[in-house]
């Protein structure tokens, strides 16, 4: 019992945040046409936010499989990076342990990298599995609901920029190191001056590059 | 519009593209564990990386019409969440707000 309090007490702030993202998912999707089943397909297979919302236009003006592959490579290449810290930490269950892989969202890196090492191999997959619930059953609200409640709630999607935001400040709390927020801010702003319309995959390339530039120098520093 | 057969198989190939980019690391194991420095680079990504996807769903460019207000909420959300930790409080209040900055504005 106590395990399982745990596990929503963790899940909760993402669940928060994916119950209004998911509905809204929900909602744009079944009005631009899509049905149920597919809609909640989506959420539940594919399991990833922005490429779900990018793929509804795909998908509705019948564009061909080699721009859905691509559009799919360019939305998530970040998560190639999402389980090199989680390897060593995996639980021992060849079902957890791909289904832990295969739902590691923005949002479930962020908290697994939060959580002791411990809790991440013994509880992890359940974390993923809660948040992955919220996000489809925000999806079946939504869908059922109908696009008429955004009039409403029209704003309803910054949900997910406070949700990134929050966990944002969960890691801070965690290292209270200032760097990372200085060169996501510098990259992506200078990714956006230059090519919005890939501005999200060339800030996380560069920032990976400039970190490692300052990982170097410190070793240096530290060598000498 | 897709056929139904083409939506399904487009949803096939999102799901199994998706998937292949999470496990890839689950592939070079080995050498990826003995990377030190990316061991150390991975300490500092997971803030870098939300801080990034804060802005890009901040700066769409949909949204830019009420940026200034989505900024004024936003700046609400930090400090809110900093002060009392409660994340539905912070949300809420968040989309409250430009509703309500909106109206008057």
């Amino acid at each position: 019992m106590a395990k399982l309090r745990k596990i929503f007490k963790i899940s909760f702030p993402v669940g928060i945040g994916y119950l209004p993202t998911s509905l809204a998912f929900g909602m744009l999707a079944t009005q631009a046409g899509l049905s149920l089943p597919v809609t909640l397909s989506m959420s539940v297979f594919i399991f990833a936010g922005a490429l779900q919302f990018a793929a509804v236009p795909l998908l509705m003006s019948g564009a061909n499989l080699i721009t859905i592959a691509a559009t799919t490579l360019v939305i998530n290449m970040r998560h190639i990076i999402y389980a090199i810290p989680l390897l060593k930490i995996l639980p021992d269950n060849n079902i957890s342990r791909y289904y832990m892989i295969g739902a590691l969202t923005d949002e479930n890196y962020s908290i697994l990298n939060s959580v002791s090492a411990n809790d991440c191999k013994e509880i992890g997959h359940w974390i993923c599995l809660i948040n992955h619930s919220y996000w489809i059953l925000g999806t079946l609200i939504g869908a059922s609901l109908g696009p008429e409640i955004l009039n409403f709630i029209p704003d309803i999607d910054f949900a997910l920029t406070s949700l990134f935001t929050i966990l944002a400040i969960d890691n801070y709390r965690k290292n209270k190191n200032n760097s990372p927020i200085a060169i996501g801010i510098a990259t992506y702003l200078a990714a956006f001056y230059i090519y919005p319309a890939q501005a999200l995959i060339i800030s996380i390339i560069s920032s990976i590059v400039l970190m490692s530039l300052l990982s170097n120098k410190s070793s240096l520093e530290e060598a000498k | 519009m897709s056929t139904t057969s083409q939506i399904w198989i487009s949803i096939g190939i999102m799901f199994i593209i998706t998937f292949s980019l999470r496990a890839l690391p689950l592939f070079e194991r080995n050498k990826l564990l003995s990377s030190e420095k990316l061991r150390t680079i991975n300490q500092s990504l997971p803030l870098c990386i939300m801080v990034i996807l804060a802005l890009h769903s901040l700066l769409t460019p949909a949204m830019t019409e009420s940026i200034g207000i989505r900024f004024i909420a936003l700046i609400f959300v930090i400090k809110s969440y900093w002060l009392w930790g409660n994340t539905l409080l912070s949300i809420t209040t968040g989309i409250a707000l430009i509703t309500i900055l909106k109206l008057t504005t």
